[in-house]
């Protein structure tokens, strides 16, 4: 009889298992239970590092909390050595020839090797022997064109002065008493300056030249009060803002002279300007734009050079105590509240000289916080007292102002026109207006010119009530289209956008109708963006190129500063693309809607914002409304046929219309490339020093 | 009566700067007035202007070194003297073609910067462009020229470099200029040329007219040539082969460079790839073979060779 086998089944197929191999499979498992007790430990040991980490990173940001705290406690009574410079906390693009931002991101750190790489300060110096050099003939035509002015008037330069080093600020009083226009004071205040050599440098000064005036003060006082103790000297009709280690352009108070001549009302002068590291180079132009109401919301871009009215800095009262870092962009805001636009003048050249060292950077870096939030609040405050809803947020990992406009309680119905070229397009188009747009009053219009296929348009005309579909014929311009829809159309607000767009940030329109709500503003454009992200359209500039450009068009990315830091802020250009073209219905009917007759093929947007421009309107360009464009980077290329022709014939009537803009957009700057999309340097400029 | 003459032609000197001296200019501005000197006096050139391009990252010429340049030279001097920054590297394709929209004389002449024209060079091309439908005429580049065959009789060659030649506007206005959106910087001429003789133009080699041509070669014998002159070329040769029909040779050029190529040249071959990828290439020319040459690396057959 065979042996039983409890299983039944073993026997056979099963063998037993040897001794020895069981022995073996133990140990293995044995040192698998061991290997992996071993990582438990190691896990264990992580959590409470990574415990221990969290407990320090809470400890750094209570220590950084309370730092800040200080900081802002210390805001009147701490000196303010380190407010002087933190204002300069602005980021300059580095200006490369040529090249995708994306690039020069990496060319930053290493420079290109190839042979076409040229830094761009080795081109602006260049740029500056050439045209920014005053050469006896250029000082003498200068001088000759100070004796034609009737009236020379007394110009106050005013220089809060505390323990700058040395050496700058003899090179700053030097570059003052090297002004071709002799007719100025130089009120200094010394704001109780610890280091010894300084009360030494003003006094040798002072008995050097009887055009410089010295006051001490008894106790510090900061930035503010010291600035106003330094006016208190003053008897000029003119102010003029200097820092205590910056520089004057030799020809910088003639220029200015000069251009008061020309328009008697101004009230405010400001001009472009440089920085100048501490050998004396001069680099990072900024060319900036005509005024702009926007802009100066933004960054206090007239400083520097910023002239003021002598009658007017005294009626608005001064600088405030409490605003340091911010007292000069809080004095024109309040003094813009008393002008027109038209009394502020820009001086398109070079006239001041920004420097940079190596303690003003460590300065700035310190004093940030404050310095910040009372940029921040001079901005707030304004909008306060000019009677405009809205918020002012610093914008993060920067110090520019973000504006947050308020809709109004009831806000307007806008109306949403597309023309589209193909169905499909359009479905992108509209379901991304329909499902990123939470604005509580809103139409869309499709125009039909034939577009659809009848399923399509089948699909959208059910959704009636919400979108509606016109029937136009097809022999119509695109601009007569429009038209035709804007009349249709039922809301306040017309917003005429591409078929090809996609919305990207849902707050679009709340952006762009906030924007409408500002004083003077009719027409709003917004940050196109290619589908990768990189720019597309951020306002024209008129005449680049010839006729109209996209500047930074695939040159920065959708985060990108800019020019300056020109992408990030909400601004004025004088026109923007019809790709997405908001306009108030009021404004729109008032300059009787795009041109029919002329600009049917293209720059019908353009003309439409310079007609209103000519109305008295603005047109603002908003960076935090956000739509794609899905167009092939390669378009543009020829036109054929009756396109061409009606393209030659819309650049003519461009150029005949509107041939002031084409030569010198005043939201562009004459130094500044017509050439180029990426901001480089005019050779020549279109402006000149003679 | 007397017999009426036809005018003298006018000409127009073209030269493209790229990263020269002011001084080197003025060399040659000085060289090529006194040989427009010599062929005015001699009565066969009527008025010369001179214009300069300058297609270097900052402005080789200011001002006041124009203004000096222009009361230096005699009689392409004054207002006769023009001078163009682009601002941008316009390559030697666009930059001639920029000069041509400044320009409207009958005759062109071409010359690169790194050159230096004989006293007879401007007298002696336009004599040889007297002939029946000539288009073209090449000067002799001394000390190292393209050694390509010519005919003996009449001067007819298979193409003309750029880096001096007398053009007749006319064949720019029939061709358009040249091919810049296909030739940056090398076989631009050699496309001119051809795009010339299948016109009915002829070009013709004129060894009496001389100029010299600031080429260096190494040790070796081998030309001396930089990274973009590398990548430049690679381009210029496989688009060469595209546009004068010889797939074939594209396809040879191509694998060489890719398997045995140097860095720049791999990246001229990835960029022409996607060029024909992305369907922007020029329509291929003369599918028969009337003008076009393809004997080994050369558009012609050479007299000798000097560099393997």
């Amino acid at each position: 009889m065979p042996m039983s086998d409890p299983t039944g089944a073993g026997a056979i197929s099963d063998p037993p298992l040897d001794a020895q191999e069981t022995f073996e499979r133990l140990r293995r498992t044995q040192a698998t239970v061991e290997s992996l007790l071993d990582a438990l430990r190691h896990q264990e040991k992580l959590v409470d590092d990574l415990t221990a980490a969290t407990g320090a990173w809470a400890e750094t940001r209570e220590e950084l909390a309370r730092v800040q705290e200080e900081l802002t406690a210390a805001r009147r009574a701490a000196g303010w050595r380190g407010i002087a410079r933190a204002g300069k906390h602005r980021v300059h693009r580095l200006f490369l020839r040529n090249r995708p931002v994306a690039a020069q991101v990496v060319d930053v750190a290493s420079p290109e090797l190839d042979e076409e790489f040229v830094w761009e300060d080795t081109r602006y110096a260049r740029w500056i022997e050439l045209y920014d050099t005053i050469d006896p003939a250029r000082r003498g035509e200068l001088l000759a064109r100070l004796a034609q002015v009737d009236e020379q008037p007394l110009v106050s330069i005013i220089l809060p002065v505390y323990n700058p080093p040395e050496e700058f600020l003899r090179q700053a009083i030097d570059s003052v008493r090297a002004q071709i226009y002799t007719k100025w004071e130089l009120c200094i205040a010394d704001d109780c300056s610890t280091l010894p050599y300084v009360a030494k440098v003003l006094d040798e000064y002072a008995a050097l030249d009887e055009r410089i005036l010295v006051h001490r003060r008894e106790a510090n006082g900061h930035i503010s009060e010291c600035s106003n103790s330094a006016i208190d000297l003053a008897r000029g009709t003119w102010l003029c803002l200097m820092d205590h280690d910056d520089l004057l352009a030799e020809h910088a108070i003639a220029i200015a002279v000069l251009a008061i001549d020309q328009s008697p009302a101004a009230a405010i002068v400001y001009s472009d300007e440089d920085h100048i590291d501490t050998h004396g180079n001069r680099r990072e132009p900024y060319f900036k734009p005509d005024f702009d109401p926007l802009l100066i919301l933004g960054q206090n871009y007239f400083s520097h050079l910023c002239m003021l009215r002598t009658d007017l800095v005294e009626r608005v009262g001064r600088f405030r105590v409490g605003y340091e870092g911010s007292q000069d962009w809080d004095l024109v805001l309040r003094v813009l509240e008393h002008v027109g636009p038209d009394q502020v003048v820009h001086l398109p050249h070079v006239l001041y000289h920004w420097r940079v060292h190596a303690e003003s950077t460590a300065s700035s870096v310190s004093a940030k916080p404050y310095v910040v939030e009372a940029s921040r609040l001079v901005v707030q405050e304004h909008l306060e007292r000019v009677g405009v809803d809205a918020e002012i947020t610093t914008m993060w990992g920067t110090s520019y102002n973000r504006i947050r406009w308020a809709l109004p309680k009831v806000p307007p119905k806008v109306s949403v026109i597309v023309l589209p070229r193909t169905g499909e397009r359009l479905r992108r188009c509209v379901e991304s207006i329909r499902i990123l747009t939470p604005y509580p009053d809103l139409e869309i219009i499709v125009v039909d010119d034939g577009a659809f296929r009848p399923p399509m348009r089948q699909m959208f005309v059910e959704r009636t009530g919400w979108l509606t579909v016109m029937e136009n014929s097809q022999d119509l311009s695109d601009s007569a289209q429009r038209n035709a829809a804007a009349k249709a159309a039922t809301g306040d607000v017309l917003c005429f956008v591409a078929d090809d767009i996609e919305v990207l940030s849902d707050s679009w329109l709340h952006e762009i109708v906030g924007a409408l709500t500002y004083p003077g503003i009719a027409c709003v454009g917004v940050k196109l963006l290619y589908p990768d992200l990189l720019v597309h359209h951020a306002g024209f500039v008129i005449g680049l190129g010839g006729t109209v450009g996209n500047p930074y068009r695939r040159g920065d990315h959708r985060l990108g500063h800019g020019y300056a830091g020109l992408l990030r802020l909400a601004r004025c250009p004088s026109a923007v693309s019809w790709a997405c073209l908001a306009v108030t219905r009021e404004a729109f009917d008032q300059v009787g809607g795009f041109s029919e007759e002329h600009f049917t093929g293209v720059f019908g947007d353009v003309d439409l914002c310079l007609r209103l421009r000519e109305a008295g309107w603005r047109t603002a360009w908003i960076p935090h409304a956000e739509l794609i464009r899905h167009v092939n980077p390669d378009d543009g290329g020829p036109l054929m046929g009756a396109d061409a022709v009606r393209f030659d014939r819309d650049i003519r009537y461009l150029h005949q219309r509107w041939g002031a803009w084409v030569v010198n957009d005043p939201a562009y700057n004459p130094n500044l490339s017509l050439a180029h999309e990426s901001l480089s340097l005019a050779w020549p400029p279109r402006t000149s020093l003679d | 009566m007397t017999e009426v003459e036809s005018p003298a032609p006018a000409l127009a000197v073209h030269v493209v700067l790229y990263r020269h001296t002011a001084d080197g200019v003025a060399t040659l501005l000085r060289s090529v007035d006194r040989a427009v000197a010599e062929a005015q006096d001699q009565g066969s050139l009527g008025s010369a202007t001179l214009l300069i391009g300058d297609s270097s990252p900052v402005p080789v010429l200011s001002p006041a070194q124009v203004a000096g340049l222009a009361s230096t030279v005699s009689r392409c001097g004054g207002e006769r003297l023009a001078y163009h920054y682009f601002d941008r590297n316009r390559g030697s394709a666009g930059g001639n073609n920029d000069l041509f929209r400044c320009s409207g004389s009958e005759l062109v002449l071409i010359i690169n910067p790194d050159c230096y024209a004989s006293p007879g060079l401007v007298r002696m091309l336009c004599a040889a462009m007297d002939v029946p439908d000539a288009g073209i005429v090449e000067a002799r580049q001394v000390p190292l020229e393209h050694p390509k065959e010519f005919c003996r009789r009449t001067g007819d060659t298979s193409w003309a470099s750029g880096s001096c030649m007398l053009i007749r506007r006319q064949v720019v206005e029939v061709l358009g200029g040249f091919d810049e959106e296909s030739f940056f910087m090398y076989c631009d001429d050699v496309d001119f040329s051809w795009r010339a003789r299948l016109e009915g133009y002829r070009v013709i080699y004129e060894p009496a007219a001389s100029v010299f041509h600031d080429k260096r070669l190494d040790a070796q014998g081998q030309i001396v040539a930089g990274e973009a002159e590398v990548y430049y070329s690679a381009e210029a040769s496989l688009m060469m082969a595209w546009k004068w029909s010889h797939p074939e040779l594209l396809e040879m050029d191509r694998h060489a460079l890719l398997a045995s190529g140097s860095e720049p040249q791999r990246r001229a071959v990835e960029a022409f790839d996607e060029r024909r990828a992305g369907n922007r290439l020029p329509t291929p020319f003369d599918p028969d073979g009337r003008v076009s040459q393809f004997i080994g690396h050369d558009y012609a057959r050479h007299r000798f060779g000097y560099d393997d």
